[in-house]
């Protein structure tokens, strides 16, 4: 079921319950990494790859709540999972808006903090799949001229080649031959295909 | 030669007769009698005439106060001629002769056809009376202003006036001018005695006059009849003190010595006594006489009846007396003023202290309103006195100066003979009565708003048996109106709509009431109002008159609706209940989250321990050595979750209150303050008993407080249904005779059933009708006690009523 190249991070100042989740987690074949603060995981190596953090809400120091900030800061890429002793629901309602996974109130059975942790991790993967996307996008949008992402810009808006040649001051046979390298460095083979990435890069949303 | 000697011998003759004729006149004008002398003069004018050969010869006389006014005495002529008029204006006849003779000059002309300057005038008036010569001398004594003149004339043909004629002529007109001037003397004389004896008799004044040395007195007739002393009757200064009343006697005798030896005008008034019993009073005035330097040898003066005027004076003097009298035995202020300036006339005493309070102002004859009162309030004076005199009288309420007190003012002009002559005021001090005034209506005020406010419906029942009245807030309170509101039904309708729990407690009491163990009680029912339904009512009733037998004969009382109070005073209960129990559950709610989060921890370890053994044991090769471990941290977990729920029992046994060493007298003082008012609502007589030293005990003064006033409440309740004469708590602190203070609440109420009496402080355990009381006031009270190591316990007093009380230990050690 999971994936190899995956770390669970899990915070929890109370040291048997750590102990006892790295064991379980392990038991359900996850690697895991253990911390007794926020503190401590924030002076970890900025980690990249796939996976989660199961994270105690109730924390001496900075709580789980302010660590989801200070990721976030960071652009980590890491679903949530928070766990807590108290069923404090405004709190959970809050960690949910900024982006957590679940809110687990303690203690829980290990199939709901299991299927929690698939969610999470799936999560991450797609997450991490849109960015990559992003970034080849950009990669392609970085090999045009300034005049070639001038008319792409013109283009995307939806404008015919007479009226990005009316605005750009040129003749309409040198816009179309724009458009032409523009199609081919971009490596797409329709308008459509040009406005759908154009669009996730937040390009032609004027 | 023969002709010289004739006329030396003429000469001779001429002189010889006249020589003889001045000594005839000289012998015969000393001493003549005054009525004799016109006479005499005329028939002296005529022989000098003769003798000398003159033709006219006039005597002119004026006044002094007229002296350009002659007028002709006498006259004698020889010769015919215009007549001499009797009276002339001289200054426009003879102006230059009257300059002459005004100066005492005497002058000769011998031929007026020759007339000195300035007699022009003169010369044309001798013409026309055909005067040639004129010799004229004035008429002069002792130096004084000429009061006459003497003039002789020749009319024939002139005549040179020799010396030797003149000066014998000048000592003619000299003996005339003393005769003359005699004469003149003499009548002035007669006619001022005259004038005096008229004005004398006039007053009917006496007139006397003593010579100091032989004490005889001459007496007027008029002095005679005053004194009664016969008319042949020698008077002396003894027979004139003899007549003198005897108490006047000796002041008279003095007042004479005085006047002698002072030579000072002598006044005296005294009375004497007439021969026909009655008593005049005398006014004297005198002057002494005599040669200066030397004793007066006269004391001359009148002597006036003023019986009549004396008796005026002590009519006048006796009703001013009672006047006054009358006048300053008043608290009224009485004074009157002019009717010009308004200045002070008269004035009593009540007046003069009143404007003298404490303002260090003497009052005067005249003062005007300016000098009495401040210049605000002088418009008010002038306007009230100025309408007093327009229009007879004036009233006015005047506020003093200070604003603290009310004249009422009557002003009146005063008249005589139609004309005004002053304004009367008469000033009543009625501060007190206005005061009195504005508080009797502020009471009934008060009374009306305090009934309306209140919602008091008022009644009156006779004999106990029959409402005689019932005003119509009573009659909505207890539903009945018009006709029905009144007699022995009315009275049956109210029992009937009591609600049945409570009437016979209401009958119980209305009972005792009749037979006299109380005049008055209160008591508070639950009555099912006709329209209204269920409310609550308040009954105070009030026995005003009983019969011989003590019974009640007239109750007066008065209803109130207490529906709304009694509603929420559940419904406060019901919420404090509410209040108290959300507190409890919410307490309860933090400490289950609270241990519940102690909890979850070794739980969530546990848990996560147990279900990673189970995967492991599932997965085909178990790592036995780390279930064994796993199993070790279960079992940690375990304690440790035991030692949690170990650490929250402790902790919830632990002191939660707050505990400090308090004074206990501190803390019953502040109980009977938050509980004074609620004993005057209740008509409670609240007593403390408090030591002067410290009752110190180490607790929760909140907590503390509660139980106090708990207690308190409960006694006021317990004498809730008494008169309001009988309602008495005594709260009373004091040291046990071991190491302890007692506090004791004790009330006069009903007691508490021996029955009940060992269950008071059980919980839920009531008295209270249903919905009063929840019954965990003495079991809260007994749970704080006792945490405080105290105890509390209650029993029944041995005349009435019940006491509380509670012991705590003291606390001295940790006083410092």
């Amino acid at each position: 079921m999971s994936e190899p190249g995956h770390i669970v991070f899990v915070v929890d100042d109370d040291a048997s319950v750590r102990k006892s989740l790295g064991r379980l987690l392990k038991s359900a074949g996850h690697p895991v990494d253990a911390f007794a603060s926020a503190t401590e995981f924030l002076q970890r190596e900025h980690y990249d790859g796939v996976g989660c953090l199961v994270l105690d809400v109730q924390m001496p120091g900075l709580n789980g709540i302010e660590l989801q900030r200070a990721l976030a800061q960071k652009n980590y890429c890491l679903p949530i999972i928070f766990i807590t002793g108290h069923g404090d629901i405004p709190m959970g309602v809050r960690a949910m808006k900024s982006g957590a996974v679940d809110f687990l109130p303690k203690p829980f059975n290990d199939d709901v903090l299991l299927k929690a942790i698939d969610q999470a991790l799936a999560r991450c993967r797609q997450e991490r799949e849109t960015r990559a996307e992003v970034a080849d996008i950009r990669s392609r949008l970085a090999t045009l001229t300034p005049r070639e992402r001038e008319v792409l810009e013109h283009v995307v808006t939806g404008k015919l080649n007479k009226q990005i040649a009316a605005d750009l001051g040129a003749a309409e046979k040198t816009i179309k031959v724009h458009r032409g390298r523009v199609m081919q460095k971009m490596k797409v083979q329709s308008l459509a295909e040009l406005v759908r990435i154009a669009e996730k890069t937040g390009l032609g949303k004027a | 030669m023969t002709e010289p000697l004739d006329k030396l011998g003429r000469d001779i003759e001429e002189q010889l007769r006249f020589e003889t004729l001045l000594s005839d006149l000289s012998a015969r004008f000393i001493n003549l009698p005054a009525d004799q002398v016109d006479a005499a003069i005329e028939n002296a004018l005529r022989r000098v005439c003769e003798c000398l050969g003159l033709d006219l010869a006039v005597v002119w006389q004026w006044e002094y106060e007229t002296p350009g006014i002659f007028t002709l005495t006498h006259h004698y002529r020889r010769v015919d001629g215009p007549p001499v008029s009797s009276q002339l204006q001289a200054a426009e006849a003879f102006p230059w002769a009257l300059r002459q003779v005004r100066a005492g000059k005497s002058f000769a002309i011998s031929s007026t056809e020759d007339v000195p300057e300035g007699a022009e005038r003169d010369q044309e008036s001798w013409r026309y009376l055909r005067i040639k010569s004129v010799l004229t001398f004035p008429f002069t004594t002792g130096g004084g202003a000429p009061f006459g003149a003497i003039s002789f004339h020749a009319m024939a043909m002139p005549r040179a006036w020799s010396d030797a004629l003149v000066k014998r002529l000048e000592l003619v007109a000299q003996i005339f001018a003393n005769t003359i001037a005699r004469k003149r003397i003499e009548q002035a004389l007669r006619e001022s005695e005259e004038r005096l004896r008229l004005a004398m008799d006039a007053a009917g004044a006496g007139v006397w006059s003593m010579n100091v040395r032989s004490k005889l007195v001459w007496v007027s007739d008029r002095q005679r009849e005053l004194f009664g002393f016969a008319g042949d009757e020698n008077v002396t200064f003894d027979s004139f003190l003899h007549v003198i009343h005897r108490d006047d006697r000796e002041s008279v005798r003095t007042a004479v010595e005085k006047a002698l030896q002072t030579r000072t005008q002598l006044r005296v008034e005294y009375r004497i006594g007439r021969s026909d019993g009655s008593v005049r009073w005398i006014a004297a005035r005198g002057y002494p006489y005599g040669q200066e330097k030397s004793e007066p040898d006269r004391l001359t003066g009148i002597a006036l009846d003023i019986t009549e005027r004396k008796q005026a004076e002590t009519a006048l003097e006796e009703s001013r007396a009672q006047a006054a009298t009358v006048m300053n035995s008043t608290d009224d202020l009485i004074w009157s003023v002019d009717p010009e300036r308004f200045g002070l006339l008269t004035w009593n005493k009540t007046f003069r202290e009143y404007f003298l309070k404490g303002r260090g102002i003497e009052i005067k004859v005249g003062m005007t309103p300016a000098e009495l009162v401040p210049p605000d309030y002088v418009p008010f004076w002038h306007d009230i006195f100025s309408r007093a005199v327009r229009e007879g009288s004036a009233f006015a309420e005047y506020l003093v100066v200070a604003k603290t007190r009310t004249l009422l003012l009557s002003l009146h002009n005063m008249q005589r003979d139609g004309k005004t002559f002053g304004v009367s005021v008469f000033g009543r001090d009625i501060t007190d009565r206005k005061r009195a005034e504005k508080a009797l209506k502020d009471n009934e005020a008060r009374l009306a708003s305090a009934v309306d406010i209140a919602g008091l419906g008022f009644y009156e029942v006779a004999n106990g048996e029959a409402v005689t009245f019932l005003d119509s807030r009573a009659g909505e309170m207890v539903g009945l109106s018009g006709e029905q509101t009144l007699g022995t039904s009315a009275l049956q309708f109210w029992l009937e709509h009591v609600d049945p729990e409570d009437l016979p407690r209401i009958l119980d009491l209305h009972r005792r009431l009749n037979e006299g163990e109380f005049d008055q009680i209160t008591v508070e029912f639950r009555y099912s109002h006709p329209q209204r339904g269920p409310i609550w009512l308040q009954l105070l009733s009030h026995v005003t008159e009983r019969d011989a037998a003590g019974h009640e004969r007239r109750t007066i009382g008065v209803f109130r609706d207490i529906t709304t109070q009694k509603t929420a005073e559940q419904e406060s209960r019901q919420s404090q209940n509410e209040l108290a129990h959300a507190m409890r559950v919410s307490t309860m709610g933090e400490l289950a989250a609270s241990i519940a989060h102690e909890l979850n921890q070794p739980l969530t370890a546990i848990l996560s321990n147990a279900q990673a053994a189970q995967r492991l044991l599932t997965s085909g090769r178990p790592d036995l050595g780390e279930i064994r471990e796993i199993l070790a941290d279960i079992a940690a977990d375990d304690q440790r979750a035991g030692e949690v729920i170990r650490r929250m029992r402790s902790l919830l046994k632990k002191n939660i209150v707050d505990r400090k060493v308090i004074d206990l007298n501190a803390v019953t003082r502040e109980v009977l303050e938050l509980a004074r008012t609620n004993a005057i609502l209740k008509g409670v007589s609240l007593v403390s008993e408090l030591p002067t030293e410290p009752l110190p005990v180490l607790g929760d003064r909140i907590q503390l407080q509660q139980v106090l006033l708990n207690l308190v409440m409960n006694s006021f309740d317990a004498m809730q249904s008494l008169s309001a004469g009988g309602r008495e708590l005594v709260v009373r602190c004091q040291r046990a005779d071991t190491h302890g203070v007692l506090v004791s609440v004790r009330d006069t109420g009903s007691g508490i059933p021996p029955a009940i009496l060992p269950r008071v402080f059980e919980p839920f355990f009531t008295s209270k009708p249903d919905g009063m009381g929840m019954g965990m006031g003495l079991s809260i009270c007994r749970s704080i006690i006792e945490s405080h190591g105290g105890r509390i316990w209650a029993q029944n007093n041995p005349d009435r009523g019940a006491t509380f009380q509670f012991a705590l230990p003291i606390a001295e050690d940790e006083q410092a």
